[in-house]
């Protein structure tokens, strides 16, 4: 080859790689565009299992999917509002990015009307349409579950005949990202605790007022057996059960208060459930129960076949889950209630091989007092107190050895505290239940969870709990949940956080095998003011990208965080997930080796573009000493709290 | 024919004289040797005479034709770039005049050194490294090459074959300048020498004329004779340069 | 003439071991970074992100490594009063010089972005299959980016590197030279910006190209401009994409320059 031969193809080559590495600036990254997905097939938000189960076939509820720059899944949003305000929170886009695609549902495309509830509904699925060439319809009477709704349009034409219909105005995109919409949230859920709590009060100085009905019939004077006094008692009178031991299976349908003396046992001889309460206003109190049926499923005297078909006033699927509650619910009892609202149960002792007691559409009954010990084994045993389908109390009472201490099905607004629960295999069995306050609890030695919320509520308060010995501290699952104040010691695994957008804060987690274990795959909790402290690990995170436990400057206490500190927080960021980090609380000289210059510029640089960085935990404010001296005094790991700037303690 | 005229010129670094007022000519096709004590200059000279600086003063007249390469030089300790062998090291300088690697051999052949043509030239010993040196220096077939010191340090029969070379070269039809201690082969090759002293030409013609000059009997009585000051006391005059 | 010259330093850069354990330690830190810092299993903008600032340090020294004694070796060996003498420029042979190393240079570079991009592409995150999932914004071309300018970034440090071994007299002058060089970019040049932006002399409106000044700025700005940026969306602009490459070419040529104006004096 001639050198001018050969000089030419090298120009050539330069000039091609010139182009290539130009044109690798040139080409738009940003604007690739996405195809929808299939929506149940998004990580989804907004809606919880029970309200999807209660909407009616024809129901399409407003919905977003949101494809985002540092996050892999796509996200499902039930509500364009909730997609704007999620948005809108601090540490959005350092988790998810910025959203490369918005498609929102298209009421264009099909014939909308409301239901009753004022729920869209439809001849057909609404298709999707690019957020950015949506006309908006907002402040209409459409709602989804969770409240009023945005409906967008993709004719303008569809959207202003709708807002005629139904109220509202029409936005374009840009006006309803800065729209302001109204949702429950964690803070919310945290800021009406003492509401929840004087509400609970209310209920139960109400119920108090059933022990002072006057007496009209003692047991053994006036009548021979209970069955007898309770069926000739004027309603709104107390009968009274003198010291003894009766056989019987009571059946109380009337309005009255049944009161035992020091020592009265009602035995139900190992037969089916003891005492039937089909009434309201009933109280049944100072009664030992004992002799209840072995039975922990459903059988032909199951209590929910009692009352006939679920009432049919609400709409929608209500009967989803009769199978599922004659299986569970209709186990024995040592009291079971049905429709008995505003019941009291106070100082009664259970001894039950099945459930101890069932509350069924009580709205507002009240258990108080109560000690329930349940079958040594608990495979064999069914609930403590098993709250079905409305809101009840309860407090101050003990449950030991059952299967479920408490087991909420449907029983929205519940109200469990100051209970002692231990032994069980899970101490509170959240199912589809939201507004649940949980607080002030002390568990112990549960086999499997402290508290297990299952199938996706909302708004569940989780506050002031002691968990200690079981598997899992607490589970909080859902959506919007608040998580306060606890202390989660010596379990296996303190918290395990599946709940999403919610808070986490002003925990002590102590002596845990692992003491968070983060299993969201929505990275959008609040993880703050928290004290860990002799966890084998701190924190692990399972999936999902990035957490950052920091909010508004605030972070947690992680014992053994290394850095310069002001006294109050540390200066450098702390990863509890950090192969050498997560050591610095055990391993003598990890302290020196996590400051080495090549993983300090890591760990400070993780937050930049932390989104697609699964696996890890990041907090960018540790704090240097406990935020929560008083609950730690509670644990055996105070003395173990040392601050940042104090040598470890030996 | 003269070559190069020399006229006049003057060089200082600094405030520090090392030439005045050299003047000689080079005669084409001959081997001139330019002779003096240590500090004389002589390394100056030969540098402006490669061109490698500009006088500060004077004149150098250069009668050379255009060609490829105008001047060759090989510099007073030549060394190359290490871990190459003897060949790559001369395809690079033959490359650089265009030629191709027929060049090479030849070059390589003329100054005896075909034997270490795959030696690495960290390998080679000193007069091996000054014979590549000057073939080096005739890459391009310059009408004059400047050698400095092509002997020193070499022993007697390497020195010898050396100036052999260099009258081959002379021969062959290239004008040579060089400089050198060993005196006895300046005699026997050297066409015209030069003997500068202090930075100043005290003789210049041809051994046999200088001899008769002054009337002696061989090159060093000319130079015992020529330079002035004693054995005793080294000069410092430029050498640093 | 310039392909001879570029040839010639292109089997020292060969046979030089020292270049060769450059690469390797620059391929374990890398790739070490890449690995332990979760960037690898996370995309590739992730570990742009951790390899952006050990690069911001390292690269320099490896630059300055593969050029700060490249001219000086032919002036003291006497080969640059050799070459004067052949029909060869001293800007000729300070560009094929520049060549020849850079060549070298990319090499050393191309090993380890190479080795991390194939992991990347190995090595994807667990997903959960059930879920619909996408890469975000995150894309090979985002890391070929970076790669393009890490590789901009070391050549305009070998330049001065270059012009540092034309000017030094000495292996130990050129060793002086070749740390005060690294400290001024690494640390004098952004202290200078700093300096200059808060005492006023540069204005909130120049910054932005003042960065430019400093390659290592031009060279992190570039970066976060063109690929960090596009994954963390919005916000101030990082930097004038423009003005730094002007900087690093203007220290490029200007380095080359000079080193061809220390050879022919």
């Amino acid at each position: 080859m001639s050198a001018r031969l050969r000089w030419g193809w090298t120009t050539v080559g330069f000039a091609v790689v010139s182009v290539a590495l130009i044109g690798v600036f040139a080409i738009d990254i940003e604007s690739s565009t996405h195809e929808q997905v299939d929506f149940d097939n998004t990580v989804s938000v907004g809606l919880s299992l029970e309200e999807q189960y209660e909407l009616e076939d024809d129901v399409a509820l407003p919905r977003a999917q949101v494809f985002y720059s540092q996050y892999d899944y796509v996200v499902g949003y039930y509500g364009v509002e909730r997609f704007v305000e999620h948005r809108r929170q601090p540490g959005h886009d350092q988790r998810f990015g910025y959203p490369l695609t918005v498609l929102v549902s298209d009421y264009s495309s099909v014939d909308v009307a409301l239901t009753s509830d004022g729920h869209p509904a439809t001849d057909a699925d609404p298709g999707w349409i690019d957020a950015e060439d949506a006309h908006y319809v907002v402040g209409s009477q459409a709602t989804t579950p969770s409240g009023g709704t945005v409906v967008p349009f993709s004719e303008r034409a569809d959207a202003d005949t709708f807002a005629d219909d139904h109220g509202g105005t029409v936005l374009d995109w840009e006006e309803v990202l800065s729209e302001r919409f109204d949702i429950d949230d964690a803070a919310l859920v945290g800021e009406r605790v003492s509401d929840d709590h004087r509400d609970a009060d209310e209920r139960t100085e109400e119920a108090d007022t059933l022990l002072d009905r006057p007496v009209s019939i003692v047991v053994g004077e006036n009548a021979d057996t209970v069955q007898e006094a309770i069926d000739d008692a004027p309603a709104e009178t107390t009968v009274v059960v003198p010291n003894g031991t009766y056989a019987e299976r009571l059946e109380v349908d009337r309005p009255i208060t049944l009161a035992g003396a020091t020592d009265a046992t009602i035995d139900g001889g190992g037969d089916g459930t003891v005492v039937n309460v089909t009434a309201s206003d009933v109280a049944i109190t100072g009664l030992e129960i004992t002799g209840v049926g072995n039975e922990t499923t459903g059988t032909d005297d199951a209590v929910a076949h009692d009352h006939g078909a679920p009432d049919d006033e609400d709409e929608g699927d209500e009967d989803w889950d009769e199978e599922f509650v004659d299986h569970y619910a209709g186990g024995n009892a040592a009291i079971a209630t049905s429709g008995a609202d505003g019941a009291l149960i106070e100082n009664v002792e259970v001894q039950t091989p099945a459930n101890g007691i069932v509350l069924y559409r009580s709205d507002g009954a009240v258990v108080r007092n109560v000690s329930v010990e349940g079958h040594e084994i608990w495979q064999r045993g069914a609930a403590g107190v098993f709250a079905l389908y409305d809101p009840v109390v309860i407090e101050n009472s003990t449950l030991t050895d059952g299967r479920d201490a408490v087991y909420t099905h449907r029983a929205n607004g519940a109200v469990i505290r100051n209970n002692e629960l231990s032994d069980n295999r899970l101490g509170v069995h959240v199912m589809h239940t939201s507004d649940l306050l949980i607080a002030d609890n002390q568990m112990d030695g549960q086999d499997n969870a402290g508290v297990y919320v299952m199938t996706g509520p909302e708004r569940i308060a989780l506050i002031g709990n002691e968990v200690r010995n079981a598997s899992v501290g607490l589970t909080p699952g859902g959506t919007d949940s608040y998580v306060a104040e606890n202390v989660l010691e010596a379990n296996d695994v303190g918290l395990r956080t599946d709940a999403t957008s919610s808070i986490y804060e002003r925990n002590v987690i102590a002596g845990n095998g692992n003491g968070i274990e983060s299993r969201e795959l929505l990275p959008t909790n609040r993880v703050t003011e928290n004290d860990f402290v002799g966890n084998r690990d701190h924190a692990m995170a399972i999936g999902g990208p990035i957490r950052i436990w920091t909010h508004d400057g605030v972070g947690n206490y992680w014992q053994g965080a290394v850095g310069l500190s002001d006294g109050e927080t540390i200066d450098r960021p702390h990863s509890p997930t950090d192969p050498v980090e997560e050591r610095l609380h055990m391993t003598d000289g990890t302290a020196t080796l996590a400051q080495a210059p090549g993983l300090d510029v890591r760990s400070g640089l993780e937050g930049v573009a932390p989104g697609m960085r699964s696996g890890h935990v990041v907090d960018f404010e540790p704090s240097c000493e406990p935020r929560n001296p008083e609950l730690l005094e509670r644990t055996d790991w105070s003395e173990q709290a040392w601050a940042c700037d104090e040598r470890y303690p030996t | 024919m003269t070559l190069i005229d020399v006229r006049g010129i003057e060089h200082s670094y600094g405030t520090v004289p090392v030439l005045d007022d050299v003047s000689f000519g080079v005669r084409s096709e001959t081997v001139t040797a330019i002779i003096g004590p240590n500090g004389s200059g002589k390394t100056t000279l030969l540098r402006l005479l490669a061109g490698l600086h500009e006088p500060t003063g004077g004149s150098i007249d250069d009668h050379t034709s255009d060609g490829v390469r105008r001047i060759g030089y090989l510099p007073q300790q030549p060394a190359f770039r290490p871990g190459f062998s003897v060949h790559e090291t001369l395809s690079f300088y033959t490359s650089l005049v265009g030629a191709d690697d027929d060049e090479v051999i030849a070059r390589l052949e003329r100054v005896g050194l075909e034997q270490a043509v795959n030696l690495r030239v960290d390998d080679l010993s000193g007069g091996m490294t000054r014979l590549l040196g000057i073939a080096q220096a005739t890459v391009g077939d310059p009408p004059l090459i400047v050698l400095d010191e092509p002997v020193s340090g070499l022993d007697p029969q390497m020195s010898l074959h050396v100036f052999d070379v260099i009258s081959e070269i002379a021969a062959d039809g290239t004008t040579v300048v060089l400089s050198s201690h060993h005196l006895e082969l300046v005699e026997r090759t050297a066409d015209d020498v030069v003997l500068i002293d202090d930075g100043e030409v005290v003789a210049h013609g041809s051994p046999d004329e200088l001899r008769d000059e002054l009337g002696v009997e061989s090159l060093l009585e000319v130079y015992e004779g020529a330079v002035t000051g004693s054995a005793d006391a080294v000069r410092v005059r430029g050498e640093h340069a | 003439m310039i392909a001879t010259v570029i040839r010639r330093e292109l089997k020292t850069v060969i046979r030089t071991p020292t270049f060769a354990l450059l690469t390797a330690i620059l391929t374990a830190v890398a790739v070490g970074i890449a690995w332990f810092g979760g960037g690898v299993r996370a995309g590739y903008v992730p570990t742009t992100v951790d390899l952006l600032t050990p690069f911001e340090l390292l690269v320099p020294v490896v630059a300055v490594a593969f050029g700060y004694r490249a001219i000086l070796g032919d002036r003291r060996r006497g080969e640059l009063d050799v070459l004067a003498t052949y029909p060869v420029t001293g800007r000729e042979l300070v560009v094929g010089t520049y060549l020849g190393r850079a060549i070298g240079l990319v090499a050393a570079l191309a090993v380890p972005l190479t080795i991390v991009m194939v992991a990347i592409v190995a090595s994807g995150d667990d997903l959960i299959p059930v879920y619909a999932t996408h890469r975000g914004a995150d894309s090979p071309i985002l890391f070929v980016r970076f790669a393009v300018l890490t590789v901009f970034f070391a050549a305009t440090i070998l330049a001065v590197a270059v012009a540092v071994s034309a000017i030094a007299s000495g292996t130990r002058s050129a060793l002086a030279l070749a740390v005060v060089l690294l400290i001024v970019l690494l640390v004098g040049l952004d202290l200078a910006l700093v300096y200059g932006f808060t005492a006023g002399l540069v204005g909130d409106s120049t910054l932005i190209h003042s960065l430019a000044i400093s390659p290592l700025s031009a060279y992190r700005g570039l970066v976060l401009e063109t690929t960090v940026s596009v994954a963390a969306g919005a916000g101030p602009r990082i930097a004038s994409p423009v003005a730094s490459v002007v900087g690093l070419c203007v220290w490029t040529i200007g380095s080359l320059a000079v080193a061809a104006w220390a050879i022919e004096r």
